[in-house]
Order: C-alpha cells, then sequence, then structure tokens
C-alpha cells in the first residue's frame, strides 16, 4: 500500500513538470497551429473546393480549379516569369555573394573593413517599400539616374520598368542590391572559419589563385553555399514586395507592362484579394506550395552529392 | 535518528551500472566523508540523497522520510558543489539571499541572516561584489555561506576544495572541519582525496566501482584495510603490496612471488606458525607499509632487496628498491645511513605490520607475532584461514 | 588573393550599395523639380520643405505611431513567448518534446507566400481583419527566437538549476531571476531581428486591412505613392522618413544584428 503510495507522489511530481513544460510551450504553438499549420491544411481543403469565404458555403469540385488554372494562359506566364526570375537570381546572387566575400575578406576585421561590411549589409535591413521608391526614379528611362550613367557611356538606355523586355531585369537589379548583403555575410562567416594557413600560403602564388579557389575554398564553402542556394530559391519564388512596388501595385497594376512581372505571388494576390477568386487563388497556392517543397528537396538531393561536410 | 539511510540502493544509466547494492548509515552529526576513484559512483550516491536523480532500485530515507516522498527542496539540504554554482550576474550579498528569498521570510530577517553568515565566513567585504571578481577560496566560500543560510538539516558537498590550490585546501579543511563542530550538523563530504577522507572525517566511506569496499573510522581504514583497495588507496607513499604464494621448501616455509623466482624465507617463531598461512595453494596479497619497515633489525619477515633511487625529502629519504620485480618504498629518517644505488639491503617488516589479503583481495585476519594465546575464537579463525576464505 | 584588391575598389563596392539610399536623400531635399533635371542631381540642397509637408499635411504620425505601436508590442510577446518556449525545450524533461520540437522546426518550412490566402481565411473567421490584433498576434512567436533562447538555456551550467531545486526555488522563479537574466544576449538579438521584420512588415498588413487608420508605416508609403503620383520630393521625403529609423538603429546595433543573421541562420539550419 506505502508502496503504490510513493509511486504515485513520484509519477505525480512528473505529471506536473510536463504540465509545466507544456505551458511554458503552448503560447508558441498556439500561434503556430491557429496561424500556420491549421491554413496549410485549409489549403488543401480549399482548392478542391468552391469557397465563399464569407458565406462559408461550399462545395466540392475536386480538380476543377486547377482544371480552370491550367487553360489560363497568365496562370502559365506567371509560372513562367517565376521561374524566368529564379532561374536568374539565384545564381547570380550566389556566385556574386561569393565573390564579393572573397573580395572584402582582407581587412574584414579593421573598423574601415567591417564599415563596408555593413554598408553592403545595410539595404537588407531597409523596408523594401522605402527603398523601391527611389529605385523606381533611377530606373525612369528619361530622367533616372541609371539611364544617364549609362548614356554618358554611350551605352543603349533601355525603357527598364516601362517596357515589357526591361521590367523584370529591374527588379531582378533591385533584389541583387536588397539581398547581397545577407548572403556575403553568410559567405564572409563561412571564410572566416576556413584555416588562415591555407588561405595565406595561396596568396604567395597568385597564378594559382583559381586552383586555389576550385580545390580548397569551394570545398570548404560549399555547405554554406547549399544553405545560401536553398535560402535564395525560396526567397525568389516568394518575392512581392518588391514587385509590387516597383511595376505599379499602388496603382492598381502590379504585374509589370504586359504581364511581364506578374510571378506566382503576384497573381496569387490579384486573384484573391482584387478580384476575389479564393478557391482559384487557393489552388495556385497549392501549386506554389508544392513547387517550392519539391525545388528544395531536389537541391537538397542535389547537394547530398555534391556537399562536402567537414 | 539517523540522518540518511541507504538500503540496497542500485543505480543504472543505460546499461551501466554506476552503484550496486550499496547498503550504509550516516549517523545524525557525523561527518562522513565518501572517497573513491573518478566514476566510483560518489556523485551519484550524493545526488540520491539531493533528490536530483532517482536509484534504480533500493531504498533511501532522508531523517527517516522515505526519499521517494520528498522532492529536493523539501529536503532541507544545504549543498555545494564543486564549480561553486554561483550566479554571475548576482552580487555576492543576492547569491547568499537567493534561496531564503524563495521563502516568505522578511527582508529584514534575510539581511540579518545574511550578514550572520557572511561574518562567519569573513565575507562582509564582499557583498557588494560579484563572483566574477572573487577568487577561488572566496568563492568556495560564498558557495559554504549559501549552503549556510538556509539553516540545513543535512550539508553535501561535492568535491568542494579540488578546484583550489594546496595551501588554501590545507587551511580549508580546518575551517570546514571547524564549522563542522559549530554546527554539528550531518555532513557528506565527497572526495577523490584520501588526505581530506583522513583528516575531516568520523567515518569514511571507501567506494570502488559502483560497490563499497569499507566504512570505518579513520583509523579503521588505515589499519584495518578491508580490502587491498582500500590499503593502497590510503597512505602516501601508498602500501607496499606483494602477490605471493606458500612454498614448503626441504622443511623451509617460504613465500614465493607470482612475477619472479625470488622467495622470502618465512621464520616463525612458534611451531603454529605454518598453520596459520594460507596453504592450499592459492596466491594471496600482502602488504605493508613504508613506514614499518626497518633495515637490519627487529623481529619479523626479512627481505633482501635491491635499492634503484632515493627520494630525499629534508626529514625523510624515501628510498625506493626492488625485490625481484616487485617493487617496494621504504624509509630512511634524516641521520641515518642512507644505501646507494644497485646496493642489496636486508630490510625487515614485523610480523604484526602485515595485511593479509586472499586471492579476491579480501582481508583476512593473520597475526603471525608470538604475543598471541591461542584461544578458541582464534584457533576457529585459523582453521578457516588455512583453509583459505576469509571475508 | 584577398589581400590585392585595392581599398578603392572595395569602397566603390560600399558606395555602390549605399547610394539608393543617399539618393533618397538627394531627391527629397532638392530643389523643386530636381528629380527631372538632366544631368541628374548628385548632392543634397537643403530643401526641405517637401519633408515638412509630408510631416505635417500627412498622417504621417499616426502611421509613425501605428508601426511603434505595432513592433513594440510584438517583440514583447516574442520574447516571452520565444523565451519560455526556449526554456522548456532547453530544460524540461517532457514526454513529446522531441515531437513539439519538430513542430517548431516544421513552421519554418512552410512557404510563407502560398500560405496567404488560407490565412486570410482564418483571419476572417477569427474576425481580426482590419485590427491591430491581426497584425501582432500571428508573429508573436518565432522559431528562430525560439531556438536561439534554446541554445542559451542550453549553455548555461546544469548546477545553476540544480542548486535552485536543492534549495527550493520553483521553476518559474529560477526562469525569471536566473535564466532570463543571464541570457541577456539572446534577449537583445531576439528584439532586434523581431524590429526589423516588424518594421518591414508590407505584404501581411496590405492584405489584412483595408482601412488606413491602421497602416504600419510601409503601407501608409503605397498610399503615398497613390497620393503623390509623380511628385518625387514627396515621394522621397516620405520614404526618407520611414528609412531613417531603421537606419539609425542599424548604425548603432550593426555589429550585433549581422553576427546575429549570419549566425542565426546556420544555426537554425542545423
Amino acid at each position: 500500500m506505502s508502496v503504490m503510495i510513493e509511486r504515485s507522489r513520484l509519477t505525480l511530481r512528473r505529471h506536473v513538470e510536463t504540465l509545466f513544460g507544456f505551458g511554458l510551450l503552448l503560447p508558441s504553438m498556439l500561434i503556430f497551429l491557429v496561424f500556420f499549420y491549421a491554413p496549410a491544411v485549409f489549403l488543401v481543403y480549399i482548392s478542391f473546393f468552391h469557397w465563399n469565404i464569407f458565406t462559408s458555403r461550399s462545395a466540392f469540385v475536386g480538380f476543377e480549379n486547377f482544371i480552370i488554372l491550367i487553360h489560363q494562359p497568365l496562370f502559365w506566364q506567371s509560372l513562367a516569369n517565376s521561374l524566368y526570375y529564379t532561374a536568374v537570381i539565384v545564381p547570380s546572387v550566389t556566385m556574386l555573394a561569393l565573390g564579393l566575400a572573397l573580395l572584402l575578406r582582407g581587412g574584414i576585421r579593421s573598423k574601415g573593413g567591417s564599415a563596408i561590411r555593413s554598408m553592403v549589409f545595410l539595404p537588407h535591413v531597409t523596408p523594401v517599400v522605402a527603398t523601391s521608391i527611389i529605385w523606381i526614379w533611377l530606373f525612369d528611362p528619361q530622367f533616372g539616374l541609371i539611364n544617364a550613367v549609362l548614356g554618358f557611356f554611350h551605352l543603349p538606355q533601355p525603357g527598364w520598368l516601362g517596357s515589357t523586355h526591361w521590367a523584370m531585369p529591374a527588379v531582378m537589379i533591385f533584389s541583387l542590391w536588397h539581398s547581397l548583403g545577407l548572403y556575403t555575410v553568410l559567405f564572409l562567416g563561412a571564410l572566416s572559419t576556413l584555416p588562415r594557413g591555407v588561405m595565406e600560403a595561396a596568396q604567395l602564388d597568385n597564378a594559382r589563385s583559381w586552383y586555389l579557389f576550385r580545390r580548397i575554398i569551394w570545398p570548404l564553402v560549399s555547405p554554406v553555399t547549399f544553405f545560401v542556394v536553398v535560402l535564395a530559391t525560396i526567397n525568389a519564388l516568394q518575392t512581392f514586395s518588391q514587385i509590387y512596388t516597383l511595376t505599379g501595385g499602388p496603382h492598381g497594376g502590379a504585374g509589370g507592362p504586359a504581364f511581364a512581372t506578374t510571378t506566382d505571388s503576384i497573381l496569387i494576390y490579384q486573384t484573391a484579394f482584387i478580384y476575389q477568386h479564393f478557391s482559384l487563388a487557393s489552388a495556385m497556392s497549392l501549386i506554389l506550395f508544392i513547387l517550392i517543397l519539391a525545388l528544395t528537396l531536389l537541391q537538397k538531393w542535389i547537394a547530398d552529392r555534391l556537399v562536402f561536410y567537414r | 535518528m539517523d540522518a540518511v539511510h541507504f538500503y540496497d540502493v542500485t543505480k543504472q544509466y543505460g546499461t551501466q551500472w554506476a552503484l550496486q547494492e550499496v547498503t550504509f548509515t550516516v549517523q545524525a552529526n557525523e561527518f562522513l566523508v565518501i572517497v573513491g576513484p573518478s566514476g566510483c559512483g560518489k556523485s551519484s550516491i550524493l545526488r540520491m540523497i539531493a533528490g536530483l536523480e532517482q536509484p534504480t532500485s533500493g531504498t533511501i530515507q532522508i531523517a527517516g522520510l522515505n526519499a521517494k516522498d520528498t522532492t529536493p527542496g523539501e529536503r532541507k539540504i544545504g549543498m555545494v558543489f564543486q564549480n561553486y554554482a554561483l550566479y554571475p550576474h548576482l552580487t555576492v550579498f543576492e547569491n547568499l539571499a537567493f534561496p531564503l528569498r524563495a521563502t516568505r521570510m522578511q527582508k529584514m530577517l534575510i539581511r540579518k541572516r545574511v550578514e550572520e553568515v557572511a561574518k562567519l565566513l569573513e565575507l562582509e567585504e564582499m557583498l557588494t561584489k560579484r563572483p566574477g571578481a572573487l577568487s577561488g577560496g572566496q568563492k568556495q566560500r560564498v558557495a559554504l555561506g549559501r549552503a549556510l543560510v538556509r539553516q540545513p538539516d543535512l550539508f553535501l558537498m561535492d568535491e568542494p576544495l579540488s578546484n583550489l590550490d594546496a595551501v588554501l585546501r590545507e587551511k580549508m579543511r580546518v575551517d570546514l572541519r571547524h564549522l563542522h563542530e559549530l554546527s554539528r550538523v550531518a555532513t557528506i563530504y565527497v572526495t577523490h582525496d584520501q588526505v581530506e577522507a583522513m583528516t575531516m572525517s568520523d567515518r569514511i566511506l571507501v567506494m570502488q566501482k559502483g560497490r563499497i569496499e569499507q566504512i570505518g573510522t579513520p583509523h579503521e581504514v588505515y589499519h584495518r584495510p578491508a580490502t587491498l583497495f582500500v590499503g593502497r588507496f590510503f597512505g602516501s607513499p601508498p602500501m607496499n603490496v606483494l602477490n605471493v604464494t606458500i612454498l614448503v621448501r626441504s622443511g623451509r616455509v617460504e613465500l614465493g612471488s607470482i612475477n619472479h623466482d625470488d622467495t622470502i624465507p618465512v621464520l616463525l617463531p612458534t611451531e603454529l606458525g605454518i598453520d596459520r598461512l594460507p596453504q592450499n595453494g592459492s596466491t594471496f596479497w600482502l602488504g605493508f607499509r613504508p613506514e614499518v619497515i626497518k633495515v637490519l633489525r627487529g623481529e619479523g619477515i626479512q627481505i633482501l632487496v635491491t635499492v634503484t633511487h632515493l627520494e630525499t625529502l629534508g626529514a625523510r629519504t624515501h628510498v625506493h628498491a626492488t625485490w625481484g620485480k616487485d617493487a617496494l618504498v621504504y624509509f630512511i629518517e634524516h641521520g641515518e645511513c642512507a644505501p646507494k644505488r644497485n646496493e642489496r639491503v636486508w630490510i625487515t617488516v614485523p610480523y604484526e605490520a602485515f595485511h593479509w589479503f586472499d586471492e579476491h583481495q579480501q582481508r583476512l585476519d593473520i597475526d603471525l607475532s608470538e604475543q598471541t594465546h591461542l584461544s578458541p575464537q582464534r584457533s576457529r579463525r585459523i582453521l578457516t584461514a588455512v583453509n583459505g576464505s576469509e571475508a | 588573393m584577398s589581400n590585392r584588391w585595392p581599398m578603392v575598389i572595395r569602397i566603390f563596392i560600399a558606395i555602390l550599395f549605399i547610394a539608393p539610399i543617399y539618393w533618397t536623400l538627394v531627391i527629397a531635399t532638392g530643389a523643386r523639380g530636381a528629380a527631372y533635371s538632366l544631368p541628374p542631381v548628385f548632392l543634397p540642397a537643403f530643401h526641405f520643405h517637401a519633408l515638412w509637408v509630408v510631416l505635417t499635411q500627412t498622417s504621417w504620425m499616426r502611421y509613425l505611431l501605428n508601426s511603434i505601436l505595432i513592433t513594440s508590442l510584438t517583440i514583447g510577446c516574442v520574447l516571452v513567448s520565444s523565451a519560455l518556449a526556449g526554456y522548456a525545450l532547453a530544460e524540461i524533461n517532457m514526454p513529446g518534446k522531441n515531437a513539439i520540437f519538430y513542430l517548431f522546426l516544421g513552421v519554418m518550412m512552410l512557404p510563407g507566400q502560398a500560405l496567404l490566402v488560407p490565412q486570410y481565411v482564418v483571419m476572417f473567421h477569427l474576425h481580426l481583419l482590419n485590427s491591430y490584433a491581426g497584425l501582432i498576434l500571428p508573429f508573436t512567436a518565432n522559431t528562430s527566437g525560439i531556438f536561439l533562447f534554446r541554445q542559451y538555456f542550453m549553455k548555461l551550467p546544469r548546477s545553476y538549476r540544480e542548486i535552485a531545486r536543492v534549495e527550493n526555488v520553483n521553476s518559474w522563479t529560477y526562469i525569471r531571476r536566473v535564466a532570463v537574466p543571464l541570457a541577456r544576449p539572446a534577449v537583445a538579438t531576439v528584439t532586434l531581428l523581431t524590429f526589423i521584420s516588424s518594421w518591414n512588415q508590407f505584404q501581411w498588413p496590405l492584405i489584412m486591412t483595408d482601412t488606413t487608420a491602421i497602416d504600419p508605416i510601409e503601407l501608409a508609403l503605397t498610399r503615398y505613392m497613390q497620393t503623390y503620383q509623380a511628385n518625387w520630393r514627396e515621394l522621397a521625403s516620405a520614404a526618407l522618413l520611414a528609412l531613417v529609423p531603421i537606419i539609425i538603429v542599424f548604425l548603432f546595433t550593426q555589429n550585433h544584428i549581422v553576427a546575429a543573421v549570419a549566425g542565426g541562420e546556420q544555426g537554425s539550419k542545423e
């Protein structure tokens, strides 16, 4: 009898501890469940229904939403735009960031060096909308600084945000400016963990810098490179704010001239919140969801073959 | 009432046994030192008393109450950790007051209690400093004060002096013992240092690999070690030990080493001599401390050794020698004639100074000195000794 | 290889990154019509008229206050929820701890953009649209915050908690008086990171509100773009005003932020 009492006092205490732990975790868990996991479940649900958000009346329609989408040329264009954007941005940002990191590496610890690093990083902490405003001016075909500089060197001056061919590149340039800082800092961090002896020995003979890079630096930074690529891809596929602002969103025209910059996320936004077609938008979101997950897994699979972990 | 009682306690971590069938009692006011090499389970015992861990099986009672019924906080224990566990962001005063703030004590009372303890431990000038600004010895005293401030019924100390330098350690040994005498609170003190065990304890609990080797007073563990391990643990330099067996050659009894061919002739003054030694062919261990060895004089077993080197320590010289392949140490006092290297010397070990251990390294009570009478109990013991088994 | 590149090139690159912000200042303080001049202006003049107009004749103060309110409440809640959750993950032994750990990890894997539509649905049903709560609540839990605190708490010596247990100090008191004060760097980092993401929020309020009263600054800016269509001075002034707070914060905390972002991103990807 007393043995039973002993045991139950001990387990009682353990139960109390478990409850306490749950209490500590509860706020975070609730938020995640309500605002992230529940919507994820709903996403699947809504995509297969014809859903009236406001009355919650719904009708199961199976794949009808997806079929409608497939027949929309704009849907395919948005997909193409997203992939175009991602396919250009991700390699560019990775290589440029790595290059910048290698460039800025020397003297990074000095006051001047860290000031430069801060300046490169600054755009990343700035809000996209506020900075997009000046970029709109910079890209102005007649009065903008960029075309003025190009003209100074007798180079062609494209129409940038107003042109169907150059709108997307303009957005890309902005994105590069905004996000390079982050990736550069990540690479700088990785480079700083390289054994100094290796770097210094290699600097003695600069004819072999390419060799140095390929054989020594590259394998050692490949984990971070992989991380950067994955991160950049996920971010690229979800870019919204700068496209919205730069290509006329506030004026209702987000998506650029002839839908040149209408990406997945822009189209989803317009479909759902301007045209109020929630089910269609939901189906698109589901496709985007799967696309991102698939790409990430694919990249991980590739990386397992290429990445060299110490 | 006993302070602590362990009954048949075992502790397992995964597949490793930390404690096996440990049973002992700590009496109400005593200073018990638990001593042993790393990994022997002494810290596990302490942590189980504190309630930070639970035994795998067995019962622990603290002040008569089963440990399963109480949380660590309810046991009124003051604990001192090896790394002091002082909160770096609080001042010394706040560290000392921390345990009291959890209770509903009034601020005035808390302040008074903290100041008393600070005075006792000479910490008054440091009350406003942070642990980072203190020396090792000062931190140690603050940790001690933190344990004292609750006026606990039991003190637990886990190697509190091991991070201090030798001089400070000596001083603290005296201070801790003095503190115990003032407070008369049961204290369980864990260490790997045999000097601390010998100098500070009322009783010593010697442990090895999760088992109790011996519990006894310092005198008992030193002069009557229950196992070879205990014998070698105490004493510096450690007890000399020979692994031998009995040989009877042409009518003479000799002790032969397991390791080499040399033998020691055993000359016994009484006809009962042979019968007192284990003769069933088993090996046994012979231990004798360096300080009992005499050169060329006295009654006892005589061994021819070869000197290998000398260590001069001022008042005394340690002579390292070998008997065959076995190493021995003995002492030469200042003023006596010191042997030279490679010299062969006859040393004498008095009969009563030998510690005999059977092949399982357990103590055998054999007394070869001639001043013994054969009482009935003694003859019974000799018979069992002759049969080679003694617990 | 790296030391041979002259400082000049590095400075040039740094200038390239700063340039757009600099030109915001230039246009904002330029003479009327400066934006249209050819060749373009390079130096800021000191006409503060446009700035003055924006400050006084628009509801800029209101939007600034909105942002301050939203951001500070978000930071407060994130600190509490992350510290508690981080402590639980680090110190408390309970069944299901691993499952919850992976639950938290899983949230990071969800693509935010794809969830906006269903999130809108949820917000609608919870009556959180067009409310401050709707702009704050979903952001009051943050996985990187949780993991940051967890890392920090795991580094504390076990004996700190153990001695408190022996001294009959309960967990809640321990968290308040020992664990969190000792995790001050984590508090600073989480505050900074949350500040940046909260201050810069744009798409969420865009979708979840349609009245202008509670707009935070970024969203308000896009409204300005509608109002001031081609008034570059006013637009640039508004942009500048939105940029200044975060630039100031960055100036004072740059090293910390850089370290936190670089370390935090890598750490969370373990």
